[in-house]
């Protein structure tokens, strides 16, 4: 198995799964599961991503509550098919749920999500009193 | 800081099928059962793949997912079926104030053994949803069944 490599991101790489270690959160690790997802702030908004290939739009559901946002829904891959046979399986299969806190107030009603080639991105906009406000300085 | 850190029900979650354990296949296949099978933090790097076989044909399905048909890259060589691609960042996630990231991004590479008996001319691949499927017609009249005599 060969694939390029470029040293020093995966010098990079490494180093970030280290401290990542020992910074005591160590959720690389410990909470690696499925799916496997991104969260970000764009400053007006947190987006999040999750990796979902093979699924549908109707096996997703998002559900938001007490500033908890949950990610569940099931997963065919590996259904049987007629006149196959399994010679290696590794896809997850079967019922799956995620959830993690926000860090902040958002926009309950604003949540809007979309689907595309097996990638959700879940926006969510922060309540005004959440956004990175600007602080004029006044000077004399 | 914990309330950040995603979690799931420890009674809820997705199994990966695998009809073996990891220390058989550990044993079978050292490098791309064992170092490189999913779960594994090497192997989150590599798609994971099912192979399933009929009698017409070898069927491969890999998950890409956030990819286009233009990232992924399919040769055939010596009974191996091997997909390159590259997974880039969105523009977006990129510099962007992150609180976690689980993805992986970058180059890949897998060999995935398919037989020597396809006819990978005659492959068809399609990429759906973020799942990659090619279809490998196996080349017929190779098989012969012998007949074993028992005293």
């Amino acid at each position: 198995m060969l694939w390029r490599i470029d040293p020093w991101k995966e010098l990079e790489r490494m180093r970030s799964d280290l401290d990542n270690i020992f910074t005591g959160t160590g959720y690389d690790y410990a909470a690696r599961s499925y799916p496997l997802m991104n969260a970000y702030d764009t400053g007006d908004e947190i987006t999040v991503t999750a990796e979902l290939p093979g699924l549908t739009r109707e096996d997703i559901s998002i559900s938001y509550a007490d500033g908890v946002l949950t990610l569940s829904g099931k997963n065919n891959a590996g259904a049987d098919r007629n006149g196959y046979t399994i010679v290696r399986q590794e896809r997850s299969a079967g019922d799956f749920e995620k959830s993690f806190t926000l860090p902040c107030k958002i926009e309950q009603d604003k949540i809007n999500a979309s689907f595309k080639n097996g990638i959700l991105t879940i926006k969510l906009p922060k309540c005004e009193e959440s956004k990175p406000k600007k602080i004029s300085i006044e000077v004399k | 800081m914990k309330g950040l850190i995603p979690w799931r029900k420890a009674n809820k979650h997705a199994v990966p099928h695998t009809g073996d354990n990891w220390s058989d296949r550990m044993w079978n296949d050292p490098f791309d059962g064992f170092l490189m099978s999913a779960g594994n933090s090497l192997a989150t790097r590599l798609p994971s793949v099912d192979i399933s076989e009929s009698k017409k044909e070898v069927e491969v399905k890999a998950e890409l997912p956030g990819l286009t048909e233009k990232d992924i890259d399919l040769t055939w060589h010596n009974g191996y079926l091997r997909i390159k691609g590259e997974k880039s960042e969105e523009k977006e996630d990129k510099g962007r104030n992150r609180y976690f990231k689980e993805c992986n991004y970058g180059c890949f590479s897998r060999d995935i053994p398919v037989g020597e008996n396809v006819d990978f001319e005659k492959a068809r691949a399609r990429y759906k949803n973020g799942v990659l499927t090619v279809q490998l017609p196996k080349k017929q009249g190779k098989e012969k069944s012998i007949t074993v005599a028992v005293d």
